[in-house]
């Protein structure tokens, strides 16, 4: 039987990795590597790490889980994201970056299954906590390919949104 | 602490969006099926498309199914064929480059087996005799013929303004347009108050459904047994969402009594002999 969680559980969770992402851990202090956590519209309850392969620009990859909180759904994707970071420094965390995401997510319901793309391209602004913690929130529009479905019964009839709003939050940890 | 709540209610905020949209059910409640003879009048002594077959399928079927066309002079005319015949010393050519009157001419160099009817001679007789009965326009995909008839939605739009007239002028009350062309419904939809708008499909019925549902047409007009089955449970969906459904062409008696099994709003056939002998049994 399928685990259900419910909004304690979730609202533990995010305290929980609130609390305990800022603890020091010792790495390299410019290190190109990112890791984070956060959640999304599209991107659910997601964890991933980011590259920077170039001063302004970086490579993210992500993936999430709705982790039972809409009961009777199943929910899972994987997010890529290429960042263009306005900043001088590689290792300044504070900064504006337009960032273009590919979501592929799948949604199981009791009427259908969904295989969807969805693409956006997002504004986004990391705060600083500490030299090696900041918050991430992006948002912008989102766009959706519907690459598979399948009916599972003949009561509802629905399709995923063509367009939407995503706003998704991260919190970043500089390796 | 003040920020964290900001953040619990800004999940929970996105959590609330469903990223799938339901369509609202419009429950459609019982439904009569309604069979019209194909082309006319089926597969019966007349002509396709023709006047005499659309007052054999009127005489005996709950309404008509024909196919329309647009002449030289915006005049809607009955016909399945983009193009029309070659005959004496002219060559075949498209309706829409042919005058009313080359039209009259070329019945004429036909003879006696062909028979061009205008749409109004229809209407007029279904006004003066049968006001109450179907009829199911099947306007097909345009086909340009030549660089003026480029502007298909024009083009289209056009013969949607010729069947709005005629539907007005002769107050016929159960007029139906099917067509796989959905920007020419949604101007039909828009203007021709009272028509009901039927998109068609070939058997891909959940793009039909959507199309429908999204364009807010009345029904899908869906081709029989040729790509998906189509079952009661498809057809139960549909009137929950309050669509409506024609099956086109059912011909074979056990696929008409497996149709009619199904509950559909309308089903065209050719077989008009059936209908005639269940009704004198």
């Amino acid at each position: 039987m399928a685990r259900k969680y419910n909004g304690l559980s979730v609202s533990i969770i995010i305290n929980v990795v609130i609390v305990l992402v800022p603890l020091n851990i010792s790495a390299q202090k410019d290190s190109l590597w990112q890791v984070n956590c956060g959640f999304g519209f599209y991107e659910a309850f997601n964890i991933g790490a980011k590259y920077n392969y170039r001063t302004n620009l970086g490579m993210r990859l992500s993936v999430g889980s709705q982790l039972g909180v809409i009961k009777n759904q199943k929910y899972y994707d994987i997010t890529f994201e290429h960042d263009w970071t306005f900043r001088k420094k590689n290792k300044e965390l504070s900064s504006w970056s337009l960032d273009k995401k590919l979501v592929f997510w799948y949604l199981e319901d009791k009427y259908y299954k969904w295989f969807v793309l969805s693409m956006e391209p997002a504004i986004g602004k990391t705060f600083v906590i500490n030299d090696k913690v900041g918050v991430h929130l992006d948002a912008g529009p989102v766009f959706m390919v519907v690459l598979y479905f399948k009916r599972k019964t003949f009561d509802e009839v629905g399709w995923p949104r063509y367009f939407m709003l995503n706003a998704s939050l991260k919190i970043v940890y500089k390796l | 602490m003040k920020t964290r709540y900001y953040i619990l209610i800004f999940c929970y905020i996105l959590i609330s969006c469903n990223k799938i949209y339901f369509y609202p059910d419009k429950d459609l409640g019982t439904v009569k099926t309604v069979v019209l003879a194909h082309a006319g009048g089926g597969s019966c002594i007349y002509k396709i498309n023709t006047l005499d077959a659309a007052k054999y399928g009127l005489a005996n079927m709950e309404g008509i199914e024909v196919d329309v066309q647009l002449s030289a002079n915006s005049t809607v005319w009955l016909g399945h064929d983009s193009n029309l015949p070659a005959c004496g010393g002219r060559s075949e050519k498209c309706f829409r480059g042919t005058t009313d009157n080359e039209i009259v001419q070329l019945d004429s160099c036909l003879g006696p087996g062909e028979d061009f009817t205008r749409l109004e001679e229809v209407f007029k007789y279904m006004a003066e005799n049968y006001p109450y009965k179907y009829i199911s326009l099947d306007v097909k995909s345009w086909s340009p013929c030549n660089f003026g008839d480029l502007d298909i939605l024009s083009e289209m739009n056009t013969l949607a303004d010729g069947i709005i007239k005629l539907k007005y002028k002769y107050h016929l009350i159960n007029v139906v347009v099917e067509s796989q062309t959905a920007t020419f419904l949604s101007y039909l939809n828009d203007n021709g108050f009272g028509i009901e708008c039927y998109l068609t499909t070939w058997g891909d019925f959940e793009r039909g459904m959507l199309i429908t549902l999204k364009r807010k047409f009345q029904g899908i007009s869906f081709k029989y047994k040729y790509d998906e089955v189509i079952t009661a449970d498809h057809v139960r969906m549909l009137h929950k969402k309050g669509i409506k459904i024609q099956l086109w062409t059912v011909d074979k008696p056990s696929d008409l009594e497996e149709a009619i099994s199904l509950d559909p709003d309308f089903i065209q056939t050719d077989n008009v002999g059936y209908f005639i002998n269940v009704n004198n049994r």
